[in-house]
């Protein structure tokens, strides 16, 4: 009897084949948080002084739920691991998150393959921001926060709001507009990046290593400062994962398909801004994890959003505690180098891989 | 209340900066309706299908869907009226057949769960409908522009709007999917009461094929009827500007019938 109308709801699925709940994503999900596990223990337990891995967790389980763990480490152990390690551990994780997506977000919003956190002028924002609070003698905190995160942060944001005011005002088509007011504007403050390190001669290594990236300054009051913003963000840009996936067969398209474009345009761009901005602030510019972790996820689950966001925030994560790690045992690189040279490779292979290449 | 007129035009004008490129349109589309639009380059068909989607609004006039100020309605009210084919776009990232058509269900899905079961069926039923099935799993961008112009039909059948509004949906066609293509919108016509309004620029197609024809010359609606009563000859040399005899078959052929025709 019911062998009937199995048979029946058996064809009537028959087209959907390939349509239905595909598990894939979940299984990356899953083999995405474990990875992102080991390398924050392991990036918490190794470093110049080692702590075993035991330990490590002792103390992680003791500082975090209080419980009454048999304590075999030292207090230099407990300090190492608590004040200085797990912070930075946790800045990168967060910083990795952010870029990647907000990477996802500009390249959805451009739509534009080679469109990374940093294309709408908010590297050289910040960069030079930072160059400034350099130059500037005076030493201040805000919340954790000195003058050259300060700084860094209102440069990305503030030249971000200038490209998208000027390119309103421009003739073409929006998003040529975007793209092109960002290149020349990015341009012009690099100039201005280049005079101020011209000019500052004993700093200027100070903003060589800022340009580089790093995570030698985290510290608790930083990712308090840095987390809630890219935290939240990325939770509002996941919300509207539908007026991105409106926009795969653009502009138009996504407005026939109900997508209010110019305010779900405008909201995006100051979100993903946002959290590049608090991004860059605390670790300064760290290149390709925001341009080649979308990608990647895009090659395994599809153009989805939905699934696209998480699945790029947790690859963010682990690829940039990976390489602050990798960074730091190969005695304190800066973690942009690491990022470049693990992420151009991996991209040119991507590249060679995808059937037609992309079309950019 | 659902009104028995799916799109109205009152008294339209609108264009481009200073540019105008539509002046005093009127023009009433019924529920149901199968209307298609000539006209040559520059008459301005598209902008007349910008206006109806509420891409553009007009400097003069106004348009309504459903009996409702167009410029009332929000983008989602709008998307779950019309849906649009556009001519094939490029797309940044690779993207399966399946999950292109799968954005046709926009409108509908829940905004934070995506998908639901009744979605997935309705997007495996646009698929079988257009006979994209064998292209299922495909990148769209290894597609033919003529295989891409039907997953964008199928984006279209997916969204489940009254109203479908196509911009020449068999330019890139070869002669058997053009057939096809317009069997698939004479059944969305008749079987599921759709209404479609189509720009062609095949004459012969939109007069074997399509009920009503709208023909916009220099900005203005210069004819409206049946095949027969507006594709004469002599229309067909001023506005498009060629001899009618050389053309293939069509009304334009039946010189002195087509008065008779028109009026019979």
């Amino acid at each position: 009897m019911t062998g009937g109308s199995d048979a029946v709801a058996a064809r009537t699925v028959v087209p959907t084949v390939g349509l239905g709940r595909d598990r894939r994503p979940l299984v990356v999900a899953g083999v995405g948080l474990a990875a992102l596990a080991v390398a924050v223990l392991a990036g918490v337990g190794l470093g110049s002084v080692a702590v075993a891995p035991g330990d490590t967790l002792g103390i992680l389980v003791h500082r975090l739920l209080g419980l009454d763990v048999a304590q075999t480490w030292t207090p230099t152990a407990e300090t190492i691991v608590w004040e200085l390690r797990l912070p930075r551990v946790l800045e990168a994780a967060i910083v990795g998150l952010g870029l990647a997506v907000a990477g996802t977000t500009f390249q959805g919003l451009l739509r534009n393959p080679l469109a990374d956190p940093y294309v709408l002028g908010t590297a050289s924002g910040a960069a030079l921001g930072a160059a400034i609070a350099v130059l500037i003698p005076v030493r201040i905190e805000i919340l954790a926060f000195g003058l050259l995160q300060t700084f860094a942060f209102l440069g990305a944001l503030g030249a971000v709001t200038a490209v998208y005011q000027l390119s309103r005002m421009g003739g073409a088509a929006p998003l040529t507009s975007l793209l092109l007011t960002g290149y020349a504007l990015g341009s012009l403050l690099a100039a201005g990046l280049a005079m101020a390190m011209y000019l500052s001669g004993a700093a200027l290594r100070q903003i060589f290593s800022y340009l580089l990236g790093s995570f030698d300054n985290a510290s608790w009051g930083q990712l308090g400062g840095a987390a809630p913003i890219v935290i939240v963000a990325s939770g509002l840009i996941l919300l509207r994962a539908r007026s991105m996936n409106g926009l795969l067969l653009g502009e138009e398209s996504a407005a026939h398909l109900g997508v209010d474009v110019r305010r779900e345009r405008a909201v995006l761009l100051a979100l993903a801004s946002l959290i590049t901005a608090a991004c860059v602030a605390v670790s300064g510019l760290i290149g390709f994890v925001g341009l080649v972790v979308p990608h990647v996820v895009r090659l395994v689950v599809g153009p989805n959003a939905r699934l696209v966001l998480p699945l790029s925030a947790i690859g963010g994560a682990g690829l940039m505690v990976t390489a602050d790690l990798i960074a730091r045992l190969l005695g304190e690189l800066p973690v942009g180098v690491i990022t470049a040279v693990i992420g151009a490779p991996f991209f040119l292979a991507l590249l060679r891989r995808a059937q037609r290449g992309y079309e950019l | 209340m659902t009104s028995h007129v799916a799109i109205r035009f009152d008294r339209v004008s609108a264009g481009y900066g200073d540019r105008t490129v539509l002046r005093d349109v009127d023009l009433t589309i019924e529920a149901g309706a199968w209307i298609g639009i000539l006209g040559p380059n520059g008459a301005g068909k598209s902008t007349l299908l910008r206006l109806m989607t509420g891409l553009l609004a007009p400097t003069a006039g106004a348009v309504e869907l459903a009996g409702r100020p167009l410029a009332a309605l929000s983008r989602d009210e709008i998307a779950h009226q019309i849906a649009v084919v556009p001519q094939p776009a490029s797309l940044p990232f690779s993207a399966p057949v399946e999950s292109v058509v799968a954005l046709g269900r926009l409108p509908h899905e829940d905004r934070l769960r995506g998908l639901r079961a009744e979605d997935r069926m309705a997007i495996g039923a646009a698929i079988e409908r257009v006979g994209l099935g064998r292209l299922v799993g495909r990148d769209v961008r290894e597609l033919s522009m003529g295989e891409r112009q039907l997953v964008l039909l199928a984006v279209a059948v997916a969204q489940a709007a009254p109203i479908i509004v196509l911009d020449e949906p068999t330019i890139h066609l070869d002669i058997r999917h053009q057939f096809e293509v317009m069997d698939l919108l004479a059944d969305l016509n008749r079987r599921d009461g759709r209404t479609i309004v189509t720009v062609l620029h095949d004459l012969h197609l939109a007069a074997q094929r399509i009920p009503r024809i709208v023909l916009a010359a220099d900005g203005r609606v210069v004819a409206d009827g049946s095949p027969a009563e507006v594709l004469d000859a002599d229309r067909v040399r001023a506005v498009f500007g060629v001899d009618p005899e050389l053309l293939p078959d069509g009304p334009w052929r039946a010189r002195s019938g087509s008065a008779v025709g028109a009026h019979g």
